[in-house]
């Protein structure tokens, strides 16, 4: 068929308005993603040298004072902190793994992620000390907000993602007792830390998401890469994985992913199941040694067990953490009825957050400088003694 | 007669690798050795009778075996020495691999996790300390 002439001007016009168009479209999207902004934070970083590292550690702990140093190493990193104030309060974050690559992923943004969360927990805590409480309260916020864009969907990435969360209720429980008597701040704040932990995707949602990223490198084509994980794990040329591994088909890869598939819906509806936490423990501890001790006599359990994340640990973490920001909510009330009273109440309002081990509300203990929240039933079951916090009243 | 290139040329590619084998040569020398201590006795008594050029040429013989034994014990040319086993290094990316990870997350939890991120960190910092323009173009010039 002959186009008419004057029909070819026109398809190129189209053409390049769809080419600008897309371009721009394309633009627009990788603006809006904040892993750009960190992957530039990440590069202009100044790392700190060893003594350096352990004086911001100790100055974010508040076992050391400000020094010159410490603020030198933080105004160099000023351009730094702009990026990663500026990344949080975008909406999407895109790290652009590829998942396709199961569990061969590099996660190069970890590290990184982890170090200047460090610098910006220092510089809230330097806020605090030079009286900028309002910023240094929002800096704690973009490190949550920072725990939220870096969990993805592994598991991994989901614990750097707790860590942050961690560090940044620390951080919060070292601030709150600089802060003077401000019950707007202090219920601003508190709303906040709310609504960034109520986006926090819970641990049942990132190990379903974690199975399907498994799922990928369960297959014929990736062998080499389950062969690395056996010898990884174990490390012995007996272990029937071994040999199971080096004379797969097809066939047992898929009866090994139908496998992996059942038995972490399995995980997951444990997690979701409403247990307390000491028989959450022990449902997780006695599935982990089932579904793990099944591969020796079952061949189509060999990749679960060699592949199911310690998902008892995890869920201890995630109770861990959780309970320290019921502790740090609980403490804001606490704060926010001194500002408004001007002594701390003498209980805990009723409906205050609760400890997790316990499910009951924190044991409440006022103290010459401050008060402390303690839990009422020990971590299970590493740990010697119930967790407490302990918080500080600017008198 | 060959030319002195011909000769260098088939002693370039001649195969002069002396076969060695340690315990064989130290029973030679052992024996050597022993027979050398028996013949101490007499030694002296045929000094005195043999005549000085003959007693040279024992000499120069006794020295070029022990040349030959010493040489059979030190060759010019030696086997390589077997390396020692290298203790297997693994690369940055490897170490932030989701596998990587989660097994050492299993193995030693958060602070093996923390322990692994900062050993990757620190791999990978190829970050310069100073970062200018001018310093990036005066690298690309190679001044």
């Amino acid at each position: 068929m002959k186009m008419a002439p004057e029909t070819t001007p026109r398809i190129i016009v189209c053409m390049v308005v769809t080419l600008l168009a897309s371009g721009t479209v394309t633009w627009a999207q990788q603006a809006d993603n904040a892993s750009l902004l960190y992957y530039q934070a990440f590069l202009l970083y100044e790392k700190p040298d060893d003594t350096m590292a352990q004086m911001i550690t100790d100055f974010r702990k508040g076992t050391i004072g400000v020094n010159e140093t410490i603020i030198k190493h933080i105004e160099n990193n000023r351009r730094v902190i702009d990026y990663l104030v500026a990344a949080t309060d975008m909406p999407t974050c895109d790290w652009g793994y590829d998942y396709r690559q199961g569990a061969d992923l590099v996660m190069p943004n970890l590290p990184a992620v982890r170090r200047i969360a460090f610098l910006l927990s220092a510089e809230a805590r330097l806020l605090a000390v030079q009286g900028d409480y309002v910023t240094a309260l929002d800096r704690c916020l973009t490190l949550r907000k920072m725990a939220l864009q870096t969990c993805d969907r592994t598991l991994v990435t989901y614990l750097v993602g707790i860590a942050l969360n961690g560090l940044t209720h620390g951080n919060i429980q070292n601030i709150l007792g600089l802060i003077p008597n401000d019950v707007t701040a202090l219920k601003q704040f508190r709303d906040a830390l709310v609504q960034t932990q109520k986006r926090f995707p819970s641990l049942a949602y990132c190990l379903e998401q974690e199975a399907d990223v498994c799922a990928q490198t369960m297959r014929i084509e990736k062998a080499d890469v389950i062969l690395k994980m056996v010898q990884e794990s174990d490390g012995s040329s007996t272990d029937p994985a071994l040999e199971r591994v080096q004379q797969a088909d097809e066939a047992f890869f898929e009866r090994n992913r139908n496998h992996w598939f059942s038995s972490t819906a399995l995980v997951i509806d444990t997690l979701e199941s409403s247990l307390p936490y000491s028989e959450m423990c022990a449902k997780l501890g006695e599935l982990d040694k089932r579904l793990c001790a099944e591969a020796q006599d079952n061949p189509d359990a060999t990749l679960t067990a060699i592949s199911l994340p310690a998902v008892g640990r995890v869920y201890q973490l995630t109770i861990r953490q959780q309970t320290h920001l019921h502790a740090v909510e609980t403490a804001i009330d606490l704060y926010i009825a001194k500002a408004s009273t001007g002594r701390l109440p003498d209980a805990l309002p009723p409906d205050s957050p609760r400890d997790l081990f316990s499910g009951e509300p924190f044991e409440y203990e006022r103290t010459d400088g401050g008060f402390i929240l303690r839990c009422r039933a020990k971590e299970y079951p590493e740990k010697d003694k119930p967790h407490e916090y302990e918080f500080i009243v600017k008198r | 007669m060959r030319s002195t290139r011909d000769i260098e040329h088939s002693l370039k590619h001649s195969d002069l690798e002396i076969d060695i084998h340690a315990p064989a040569d130290q029973r030679v020398l052992s024996e050597l050795v022993a027979r050398h201590r028996k013949s101490m006795g007499t030694r002296r008594a045929i000094r005195r009778t043999l005549p000085r050029p003959f007693m040279a040429k024992v000499a120069a013989a006794a020295a070029v075996v022990v040349i030959a034994a010493l040489l059979a014990r030190h060759p010019l040319r030696r086997e390589p020495a077997p390396t020692p086993p290298r203790r297997a290094t693994v690369s940055a990316a490897e170490l932030l691999t989701v596998r990587r990870l989660n097994t050492v997350y299993r193995r030693a939890g958060m602070q093996g996790l923390e322990r692994q991120c900062e050993e990757a960190a620190e791999r990978v910092n190829i970050r310069p300390t100073r970062m200018s323009v001018e310093d990036l173009i005066a690298e690309f010039n190679g001044s």
